[in-house]
């Protein structure tokens, strides 16, 4: 069968070269990373300019259109001769010019693709010329998917553009002001994360989404602490600390009790406190003991459009009771999914893992008529039997026991009021 | 200078490759990063959703770009099609395929020798418009697949230019080919919605072509001489033209009546369906109408050897533009009164006019593939006459 190329019994995953090698990528935008247009744009009072060849421009300009961003988003189509000859160098600056006249934004990100990457284009003294004139932040980015798979991803890129901007503000160290790195949609001010935080002292906590001035985003240089709850904000941490001197945590967003458990020991070891966390627990323990009826003995699968690691969530499922069939996975697996990895070689060995952007994926979905519960929209692709839990960024940002709570919730939310997988992705955009 | 804010940049060559091959089953090989393939299944092509791999994205990474690692990506290519057994492969450029000039045509040749189907090289680079990938296509398919007619068929038809980027959703295509079977003629095959290739085979079979799309233009003209086969251009929209058309099919011209009131209506998209709009407009509800092309159509007019009738008839003040800004100011000059167009044009009008929602896959890509909207035959008439009733 040629599904056996696209797959790996997970007790046989040993290494990184042991996952699954697709010849062809088939999908995938769906995968690991954010959009780098979307994510450049949580930086508040930002307006964004890509620029080169048609074609590239269309993805971007989806999504915003998607998400409804476009107001913010300005694209400047350019010929290819050109971009090799260096010829539109003037036209991208008088289309920066052109736009901070219209917009009078604080901060232009100028996104450029992978023909300037291959090409090295140089647009330092385009930029540095735009900023005198017009006193305006000039951020360059570049959406190169060339880069996906390497280190840094292009969307850590895009995430890390902001250490571009914060690197000059630090003027002082706030010992009450903290950043959580890593949200797409923000945290609440009522979540449990902050009301910890301010138990351990915090007053003053920054995401890059809740940021509404400038002002607010310069703050975020003076925090004496950096909480990442996504893989995808730790390359800007690791900056920060090298660099700037602030130090961080990496407690990812988990649907596991034990590492919800694991995740607030380490803060509580950073801040030096014991975190009130008895209420939270119980009431976690509680819904897990009513709810996770819903999932004992059924087939599930995880995909890996969920916002956090698919690896987590399947075991965290196995743990609360699921027979996990398959994971649908994108290489390279970080590093801290290795140990999800090993805990599910032990208690679930014959899952599969996929590739998911295999191109034998779809050759015969029969393979999963069984699944009865797929999580994550990507997941829901293939399982065309299955009712499908996204799960996803776009949905909400959660952490801790909350997180917990509120899988379950869409799990009875889901069982009780199925929507199909088709509407997820063509009707509520969950898949781009 | 040419900002895109409102609307999106026009899919490039190789999605209009891409529309063209997607219902034939091969594959599709998009010679770049992974992002190339995704944003087409994504974005532009629902026919993807729960299919087999039709367009698949070579995949490549820096270094493959920097070191140059074609042959890995050969043998990659063919054992995905030989596993797969498509009936036939086609590699497609990208800007990066572009900027660091790989040799596709050598590449594809190489493929061929691996596997046992035919392998099209199309040679794209993603800042020409999908027009000229689509064209570039169609040309391939017919030089690789298309065979001496055994027999002809003297009532038999092409239907040319039909690109999901053009016409949407495949049923809205239902109405024309009733219409054509009404009219006692047989669809050998439509160029390229809905026919396999061995249909495409057989399209020198037919006696008469119809093209439907600007797309189809060039495939007609290669029909002609090489097979002889006449064309017609034009889609018919209301039920006066679904006559004229009949007529045409029976070879004789016609000329449709129009009544013109002083109202002023704008048609924003692809040419083809664009004039055959506003030759319903202007037949059948008297409003004078402006086509605003976002292809080139000079060629739709031209003297073109094996045209033997049009629906189509131009006017001075039709204008071919993909500009956001140039478009914005033709259709906010004081006399226009209604639009007919992609929704997402509507962003672009200053106060108010009315708008008659027509979805153009190629400017929203998926986003109203199953909105409830008709243009071709009688139900298209009675789609525009119900809009028009809300406006009036």
């Amino acid at each position: 069968m040629l599904i056996e190329k696209a797959r790996i019994k997970i007790g046989d995953l040993k290494e990184k070269k042991d996952f699954p090698f697709a010849p062809l990528e088939a999908i995938g935008p769906n995968l690991s990373g954010w959009g780098v247009v979307e994510t450049s744009l949580l930086l508040p009072q930002s307006v964004c300019l890509m620029v080169g060849p048609l074609a590239c421009l269309r993805h971007s300009a989806f999504m915003a259109h998607a998400r409804k961003f476009y107001d913010r988003f300005y694209m400047l189509p350019l010929e290819e001769v050109d971009i090799v000859m260096g010829k539109h160098i003037p036209k991208v600056k008088a289309a920066m010019a052109e736009i901070i006249k219209k917009e009078s934004p604080k901060i232009l990100l100028l996104s450029g693709t992978c023909c300037d990457h291959i090409l090295g284009t140089e647009y330092k003294e385009a930029i540095k010329e735009i900023k005198e004139e017009f006193g305006v932040e000039v951020i360059y980015l570049v959406m190169a998917p060339l880069t996906i798979g390497l280190k840094p991803s292009p969307f850590e890129m895009a995430y890390t553009a902001l250490y571009a901007y914060l690197k000059d503000k630090r003027t002082r160290e706030d010992k009450k002001a903290i950043n959580i790195l890593g949200t797409f949609l923000p945290l609440e001010e009522e979540s449990e994360l902050y009301s910890l935080l301010k138990q351990a002292g915090c007053e003053r906590i920054y995401q890059i989404p809740t940021c509404r001035e400038i002002e607010d985003l310069n703050e975020m240089a003076s925090a004496s602490l950096n909480i990442v709850v996504h893989p995808l904000g730790r390359i800007l941490a690791e900056k920060m600390k090298k660099e700037m001197g602030i130090n961080y945590v990496f407690v990812p967003t988990s649907y596991d009790f034990e590492e919800v458990e694991r995740n607030y020991k380490r803060m509580e070891e950073e801040f030096n406190v014991n975190f009130d966390l008895a209420s939270l627990k119980k009431q976690a323990k509680e819904k897990i003991e009513t709810a996770s009826e819903l999932i004992k003995d059924k087939k599930v699968t995880v995909g890996c459009s969920i916002n956090g690691s698919c690896f987590e969530l399947a075991m965290a499922l196995v743990r609360y009771g699921a027979k996990l069939k398959a994971i649908f996975a994108r290489g390279p697996i970080k590093s801290f999914e290795w140990e999800y990895i090993k805990w599910l070689q032990v208690h679930s060995p014959e899952t599969y893992v996929y590739n998911i952007s295999h191109p034998y994926l779809g050759e015969d979905l029969r393979v999963f008529d069984e699944i009865e519960i797929a999580f994550g929209v990507d997941a829901g692709i293939y399982c065309t039997q299955a009712v499908n839990i996204p799960l996803s960024r776009y949905q909400a940002q959660r952490y801790g026991y909350e997180n917990i709570i509120w899988l379950f919730e869409e799990i009875e939310k889901n069982l009780a009021n199925p929507v199909s997988n088709y509407d997820w992705i063509y009707k509520h955009n969950l898949l781009i | 200078m040419e900002l895109y804010h409102y609307l999106l940049p026009l899919p490039s060559g190789y999605f209009g490759v891409s529309s063209v091959l997607y219902d034939l089953g091969g594959l599709v090989v998009v010679y770049g990063p992974a992002g190339g393939a995704w944003h087409i299944n994504i974005e532009d092509e629902p026919r993807w959703y729960r299919n087999k791999a039709t367009v698949l994205g070579a995949g490549l990474l820096e270094m493959d770009v920097i070191l140059g690692k074609d042959p890995a990506f050969v043998e990659r290519i063919a054992t995905v099609a030989n596993d797969l057994k498509r009936c036939f492969v086609a590699i497609v450029g990208t800007p990066v395929s572009s900027i660091i000039g790989v040799d596709l045509k050598g590449l594809a040749k190489a493929v061929e020798k691996r596997v046992g189907v035919p392998v099209l090289c199309i040679n794209t680079t993603g800042a020409e418009t999908y027009l000229e990938g689509a064209e570039r296509a169609f040309l391939a398919l017919a030089k690789t697949f298309m065979q001496p007619p055994t027999q002809k068929i003297q009532k038999g038809i092409n239907i040319l230019g039909a690109i999901h980027l053009d016409m949407g959703n495949p049923s809205h295509l239902k109405p024309l080919f009733s219409l054509i079977q009404e009219a006692g003629w047989e669809v050998v095959s439509c160029w390229s919605m809905g026919s396999r290739v061995e249909e495409i085979k057989r399209a020198a079979c037919a006696s008469l072509n119809l093209v439907i799309g600007r797309s189809g233009l060039k495939l007609a003209a290669f029909m002609y001489e090489n097979y002889g086969i006449p064309y017609i251009i034009g889609l018919p929209v209301g039920e006066k033209m679904g006559k004229e058309l009949v007529q045409l099919l029976a070879g004789k011209q016609t000329t449709l009546s129009k009544k013109e009131g002083k109202k002023k209506a704008v048609i924003i998209g692809e040419p083809v369906i664009g004039y055959s709009l506003k030759r319903c407009l202007q037949a059948e509800f008297g409003l004078k109408a402006q086509v605003i092309s976002i292809l080139p159509f000079d060629a739709l007019f031209a003297e073109n050897k094996g045209c033997i009738g049009s629906l189509l008839e131009r006017d001075e003040g039709d204008v071919y533009t993909t500009s956001e800004a140039e478009i914005a100011a033709l259709i906010n000059q004081p006399e226009i009164n209604l639009i007919v167009a992609d929704p997402c044009y509507e962003r672009l009008i200053k106060g108010h006019k009315h708008f008659i929602p027509l979805p153009h896959t190629a400017m929203s890509a998926r986003f109203y593939w199953e909105m409830d909207y008709e243009y071709i035959g009688r139900v298209g008439g009675e789609y525009l006459k119900k809009q028009l009733e809300v406006v009036r």
